[in-house]
């Protein structure tokens, strides 16, 4: 292969890799909130993001939203929409399953309140998967929209062109963005404070009258709403089906653990980085082994550095 | 079995009696079926049942929940289909290699996930079936088919009636639940209770927990393997995700959650349950409901979690208790201690242990400066101080679960420092703690005999250890009584005697008494006395200050992680500085005045 | 204005407190000593609704607690500043005081209630932008202290504020406690290991031992009793 397009193979896949990187960055920040103010792992984040790009589709195609909005922009509204359905779905499973097993009994106690957590959200994620299988059946669907199939073309120089898929592209903006309005809140807003103490001290934040229950169910709620804006965003470019979940629930942990489990925005940069490897390392790998790739530096990582690369070293009392 | 403290082990023969009658009337039942594909179900019962009892051997006992065990089944299975496929080597033959890979693999896999804590180990146990269901779909083992024996199908494993795949796996399940069974009792599985309910503790106790812990997941693993590898004969097909699959790690944890976990009988009730279920469940309605199958399970899963956590059987079992009298706590009538233990010479001059300017820091703080102090052999000495002045981050150092960043600490002239905790109690170091987690299910001497099993591998000898332990505390009236019965003061002279169970020559005592009443704690005070006089040095920490100035020989006042103080109790307490330490600079200046 | 009533409290088979009767006046300074191990914070977790009372009651103002959930208590009156200070390690000096004013009355009033915390403790507002886990061990007992104080409180409970400070650190809180006291009127609900401090500010005094009051007594009373020395130190 001549130089050119060896260059442009890497420029390309390093653009990919951004570009769908930023979207997994996002799906993370959902995973990583519960995490970070819950300590629950959820096996089920997978599942909220299935739920998001039917959601999405549902939204887009029979509400109309398509119609309205053009579909370009109706894609983006639709993802949106999607991320407060599953808001909404997200609090009332927390409410009916979580509270129990959650929660200031259980707050900040190591091992104990940890494996019926794991297991009560393995259980969630067999339940919406397969009723996923039951109400949508098995056929793959996409988003379809006229950016799905185009892009726009960058000269980088004489010989070296890059094709910026359309869809992917939008869909990494409004990730962004999405990102930016998420840290704000968290950062700035009274309610992100609340949660923020709430993950820090759950006993102290009670003593300053901050409910943790109901922070718990925001974490919760907001978690699964953000992984399911991901989707939606997803949906646009990726043919899904209800056992989508399992493909991209590895992604996810494999960022929060890189980003350092805790820090919510370290992991949006581990979902980058996850997303880069991904696509660079289809320079040196057949295809079919991407996915293994993902799983292999997730070993790889929580086995060598399990407090991961990004995350604040502020250390938890 | 001569051994008549443990009245369970003449049980075990009668219990696998039990059990190979049932799995035979098991099997008589199923050779009534005609039906190939009932027939199927009632083969598959067996296998995810031993899958089922084989992850209990692991993770029931260990308390480490594995959501991984379809790594350890799917290579089972690829095994034996691989090996009969390319090599035309007989699956009889295969299983065996199966048994082995499962066991390689165990050690592979547990060996670096051991080191990792709580929710990292249970997303790396759930990444390597995962790993490997897409490593295989790349080499290109997207579906194989083990192929039909031409001459003499017995040898290979394929029998025409298929009634005798019912027949092979209720033999394994046998097997499997023998092994179970038979650990339970054992000390393999005492000690992984032990690590279970309080690793440090364990530790301190001399269990050496990576070794436990590998132990038990080769033989999980290489149980797993051969389901695995007989799942793939009747199937007589091998694609990556029905083998490397989450519904596998997730059946195999459902059908011992849901049957109660850390118990031989539960994987084997889930199975009984689910397993039909979910298989009428695939075969009636899944052209309808595709999946309902998976959320049948999931819906099972969830409900045991939130209703029942301990599993059904468990459940049930409660409450049938509740119905019954309460066999209730008996009071404690305290054993003559009129019968004084032989008093034991006490060996040697010199310090039994030598504290020698221990330092520690923990991020800014300077938990403990230079401290240095001498335990004389055969003395009560004391460790007193206000609330934060270092005396447990002590502890911690003379037992072995933190390194100061200076000092040494000796004991009959040897270094302790960076020797781990379970070395120094084979040492002769023993420790009590605060926090008494007994094993509420089991007997007494059960309990205790895990500090005997550190320095007395022979299992007679070790009961024989426990008794006696229990003798010294004067609990040998409770030996068969289960501990979950005992009360308060009760529970700690039993950790008492747990401690004693491994002969130690120092024995630290972690706030033996606190929210004892006033009778319970002279009973303890007692039973110490009398282990002291049996020529055992003891160090104790206890905040109950009327208790100290009587039971201690000498005392040293911790402060601020400084040794401020050290002499005989009726000086100490007057020093002024003492006082101000406990009671405030103000205070300490009034009763000057 | 707050009173405890024969309240017990069990953790496990633990008597954690037993039979425990305390009354503290409308702006009353009172202060509860006692060795380690005794249940002191047992009893301000109680007070605060994070442990169940095994039998007795807990009365504010003439309402039983036992109907108000703990995070609703706050909003009473009844602040709760922690033992080993407790600050959000992760938020910055400022979110940690800002998470002390959640009630409705008390963030009407922030805007002026933080000038005068600041006032208080101008070291705060110096290192109001840092990450309260990182300032010392007197900086974060302030915060603690200015977190409680900015709900508002009626009665303001402190847990062991002077543990782990250097003396000087802890006379220094001490004075800013007292000041706080005399100059606002907050009832003073005290536990501390220091006695003589405890006893000498204080108007009415329980020396705790073992989940059981076993003194109380005025300040002179207590100050002067010998008994207070063996529960500590057991003669």
């Amino acid at each position: 292969m001549s130089a050119p397009v060896i260059v442009e193979n890497f420029l390309q896949a390093l653009y990919t890799g951004l570009v769908v990187g930023c979207i997994y960055g996002l799906m993370c920040v959902g995973l990583a909130l519960i995490f970070s103010v819950m300590r629950v792992i959820n096996f089920a984040q997978g599942e909220f993001l299935m739920l998001g790009m039917y959601a999405a589709l549902f939204v887009f195609a029979q509400a109309g939203v398509g119609a309205m909005f053009g579909p370009g922009f109706g894609a983006v509204v639709a993802s949106l929409l999607a991320g407060v359905v599953v808001f909404a779905i997200g609090a009332l499973l927390y409410d009916v399953l979580l509270r129990p097993i959650t929660g200031l009994s259980v707050a900040g106690t190591e091992g104990e309140g940890h494996y019926p957590q794991l297991t009560l959200t393995l259980g969630l994620s067999l339940v919406l998967a397969n009723a996923g299988l039951i109400l949508f059946g098995s056929t793959p669907q996409t988003i379809r929209t006229p950016l799905s199939a185009t892009a726009w073309e960058l000269a980088v120089t004489g010989d070296i062109t890059l094709f910026l898929n359309k869809a992917r592209t939008v869909a990494c903006i409004v990730t962004l963005v999405v990102a930016f309005a998420v840290a704000m809140f968290i950062n700035r807003s009274r309610h992100g404070k609340i949660l923020r103490a709430a993950a820090d001290n759950a006993e102290a934040a009670t003593y300053m009258g901050i409910a943790v229950t109901r922070a718990y169910r925001l974490a919760f709620a907001l978690g699964a709403g953000i992984s399911a804006i991901a989707g939606g965003l997803v949906a646009t470019y990726y043919p899904f089906q209800p056992y989508v979940g399992l493909e991209f629930i590895i992604v996810m942990y494999a960022g929060v653990v890189l980003g350092g489990m805790g820090s919510v925005m370290g992991a949006f940069w581990g979902g980058v980085t996850i997303g880069l490897v991904q696509q660079l390392s289809t320079l040196v790998l057949p295809q079919q082994l991407q996915n293994a790739t993902i799983f292999v530096v997730f070993l790889l990582i929580i086995l060598l550095r399990p407090q991961g690369l990004f995350g604040r070293n502020v250390e938890r009392v | 079995m001569s051994n008549g403290y443990d009245r369970e082990n003449p049980r075990l023969a009668r219990t696998l009696a039990l059990v190979a009658l049932a799995l035979a009337v098991y099997v008589g039942l199923a050779w009534l079926i005609s039906d190939r594909y009932y027939q199927l179900i009632f083969t598959l019962i067996l296998i995810w049942a031993v899958v089922g009892v084989a992850f209990n051997l692991f993770s029931g006992y260990s308390g480490l929940l594995s959501f991984g065990h379809a790594a350890f089944f799917g290579l089972g299975a690829y095994a034996v289909a691989l090996l009969y496929i390319k090599l035309g080597i007989s699956p009889w033959i295969g299983v065996v290699a199966a048994a082995a890979v499962g066991a390689i693999a165990g050690v592979v896999i547990g060996y670096p996930t051991f080191r990792l804590r709580g929710h990292y180990f249970a997303l790396a146990m759930l990444a390597y079936p995962l790993v490997l269901l897409y490593l295989f779909q790349w080499l290109g083992y997207q579906e194989e088919s083990l192929p039909m024996a031409r001459q003499n199908p017995a040898a290979y494993m394929q029998f025409a009636d298929t009634r005798i795949y019912i027949l092979i796996s209720a033999v394994l399940l046998g097997i499997a639940v023998a092994i179970n069974l038979y650990i339970a009792r054992s000390r393999f599985g005492l000690s992984l209770l032990a690590i279970k309910q309080n690793e440090p503790a364990a530790m301190a106790a001399g269990i050496n927990p990576l070794r436990w812990k590998l132990l038990a997941i080769v033989l999980s693993a290489s149980i797993t393997a051969v389901a695995g590898g007989i799942y793939a004969v009747v199937q007589l097909i091998v694609t990556p995700e029905s083998v490397f699959g989450v519904l596998v790690s997730s059946r195999a944890l459902i059908v011992t959650l849901f049957g109660g976990i850390g118990t031989v009988a539960g994987p084997v009730a889930g199975a009984l349950v689910l397993i039909p279920l979910g298989e009428l469940l695939h075969v009636q309605l899944s052209h309808i409901v595709p999946g309902i199958q998976g959320v049948v399970l999931g819906i099972a899963i969830i409900a045991v979690v939130l209703l029942a956590p301990e599993g059904i059987l468990p459940y049930v079992s409660r409450k049938m208790k509740r119905n019954s009298p309460e066999g209730g706590a008996l009071s404690l009538t305290p054993e003559p201690y009129v019968r004084e233990p032989a008093p034991v010479a006490i060996d040697g001059d010199g310090a039994i242990l030598e504290v020698r300017g221990v330092s520690v820091r923990f991020g800014g703080l300077q938990a403990l400066s230079n401290v240095t102090f001498d335990v004389k052999r055969g003395e009560i000495l004391g460790i007193i101080g206000p609330n934060g002045a270092g005396k447990t981050t002590l502890f911690n150092i003379m037992n072995g679960f933190i390194a100061p960043s200076q000092g040494s600490v000796r004991f009959l002239g040897q270094e302790l420092i960076g020797r781990p905790a379970y070395e120094i109690c084979r040492a002769g170091v023993g420790r009590t703690f605060q926090i008494v987690r007994p094993f509420a299910a089991l007997s007494v001497i059960r309990n205790v005999v895990v500090g005997a099993f550190a320095q007395q591998p022979d299992e007679e000898k070790a009961y024989e250890d426990a008794a006696r332990a229990l003798e010294r505390v004067g609990l040998s009236s409770r030996a068969r009584l289960l501990a979950g019965n005992l009360t308060m003061v009760e529970l700690r002279l039993m950790e008492l005697a747990r401690a004693l169970a491994s002969a130690p020559k120092l024995l630290l005592l972690d706030e033996t008494l606190a929210g004892l009443g006033a009778s319970e704690v002279e009973h303890m005070l007692r039973a110490i006395s009398a282990i002291r006089k049996q020529g055992v040095s003891i160090v104790i920490i206890e905040h109950t200050m009327h208790a100290m100035v009587r039971l201690a020989d000498r005392l040293v006042v911790l402060d601020h992680g400084e040794a401020i103080a050290t002499g005989d109790p009726a000086s100490v307490v007057d020093l002024p500085h003492v006082v101000e330490a406990y009671l405030g600079k103000k205070w300490a200046a009034r009763a000057e005045a | 204005m707050l009173k405890l009533d024969n309240v017990c409290v069990s953790y496990g088979g633990l008597h954690a407190l037993q039979g425990v009767s305390i009354e503290v006046g409308q702006g009353q300074f009172v202060a509860i000593v006692g060795p380690n191990g005794a249940g002191k914070t047992t009893l301000f977790r109680a007070i605060s609704g994070v442990v169940p009372l095994a039998s007795g009651r807990i009365e504010y103002e003439g309402r039983a607690l036992s109907d108000i959930p703990a995070a609703d208590r706050p909003a009473l009156g009844i602040a709760h500043v922690p033992e080993g200070r407790q600050v959000f390690r992760t938020l910055t000096v400022l979110e940690n005081l800002e998470m002390g004013a959640q009630t409705p009355a008390a963030r009407k009033a922030w805007p002026e209630t933080r000038k005068r915390l600041f006032d208080l403790f101008p070291r705060l507002e110096e290192r109001q932008a840092q990450f309260a886990g990182t300032l010392s061990g007197g900086e974060q007992q302030m915060v603690a202290v200015a977190r409680g104080l900015a709900s508002l409180p009626r009665v303001l409970m402190l847990d062991e504020p002077s543990m782990g400070l250097a003396p000087i650190i802890a006379d220094q809180i001490f004075e800013q406690v007292e000041r706080i006291h005399r100059d606002q009127g907050i009832a003073i609900l005290l536990v501390e290991q220091r006695v003589g401090e405890a006893l000498s500010a204080c108007e009415h005094g329980y020396v705790l031992e073992s989940g059981r009051i076993v003194l109380g007594g005025n300040h002179d009373a207590l100050l002067a009793d010998p008994r207070v020395k063996r529960a500590y130190l057991g003669a």
